[in-house]
């Protein structure tokens, strides 16, 4: 665990703004990037990764130093997703079409149908598993970090993991 | 690693946000900005109620001797001594308080 990020959410708890910065700065990548394949919407994932920066800055106390931050940071992101769960299952059922759009347009390394071919699949998975495949294929946290996140058993993150990871593989398979 | 593997980590990790995003930063800042201001208000407007109310409920029982400037300002200072005694205690009130105030950041 970096010292460093234990001595910055100190600095929160003192009200630091800096440090709130800092934070944002140095995780908000793996936030959002969690929450976006989480909850398949991009828009929706940034609002929820801002309010996770700003329960993290109200429950500063509650950090004891037992996970990384990052990891602590995915926790409180994760509560959130699953209590919303129900809203933004709605509203992405709605836009589903629109943010594959939008998916396809960005260029990167991977193709376009191996990309749409993830997403969808990974958006077909159970909610848990969605999140254990998202935190250890995705976000490199280890197995016991992702049970730890998830407040679940070893067992069943790993079992997640090699679910999802071979729908996801078929998908891809069934793409090209 | 197999094709398909590379494949599936390729997209697993296409459009990921950028490493530093100063606009989300900022826009997180905003939304700490405005819960902060809510929180000062609702403390000013507690406050006030405690105060009102105090002096509402004592007023009458003061010697009407004291002249008015006075008692304002002892059933005033009875009120703040009162309400900040009360936060400071441990168990209920600071709960209560901190339910509170996660209630104004969310």
């Amino acid at each position: 665990m970096s010292d460093d990020d234990v001595a910055l959410v100190g600095a929160i708890r003192n009200g630091s703004e800096l440090a709130f910065n800092t934070l944002v700065d140095r995780h908000q990548q793996a936030v959002r990037t969690f929450l976006r394949r989480l909850l398949g919407n991009d828009a929706d994932a940034d609002d929820m990764a801002q309010e996770t920066f700003l329960a993290a800055w109200t429950h500063a106390r509650s950090f004891r130093g037992e996970a990384t931050v990052r990891a602590w940071l995915c926790g409180i992101a994760w509560r959130k997703a699953k209590g919303a769960q129900r809203s933004w299952a709605r509203r992405r059922s709605r836009d589903t079409a629109h943010h594959e759009q939008q998916a396809a347009a960005t260029v990167t390394g991977a193709t376009i149908e191996d990309r749409l071919a993830v997403r969808r699949a990974l958006q077909a998975l159970p909610l848990e598993q969605r999140a254990a495949v998202t935190l250890c294929l995705v976000c490199g946290f280890s197995h016991s970090e992702a049970a730890d996140i998830l407040g679940a058993a070893l067992g069943t993150v790993k079992s997640h993991v090699q679910r999802g990871r071979e729908r996801l593989l078929k998908a891809i398979e069934g793409s090209a | 690693m197999s094709d398909l593997e590379t494949r599936l980590a390729a997209a697993l990790h296409a459009d990921a946000p950028p490493a530093r995003d100063v606009r989300f930063r900022i826009e997180a800042l905003v939304r700490l900005e405005q819960a902060r201001f809510r929180r000062r208000v609702f403390v000013s407007v507690l406050i006030a109620a405690v105060v009102a109310v105090a002096a509402a409920v004592s007023g009458t029982a003061l010697d009407v001797r004291i002249a008015d400037v006075q008692r304002i300002g002892i059933v005033g200072a009875v009120a703040m001594v009162a309400l900040l005694a009360l936060l400071a205690r441990p168990g209920g009130i600071r709960t209560l308080w901190r339910a509170v105030d996660r209630w104004l950041y969310s």
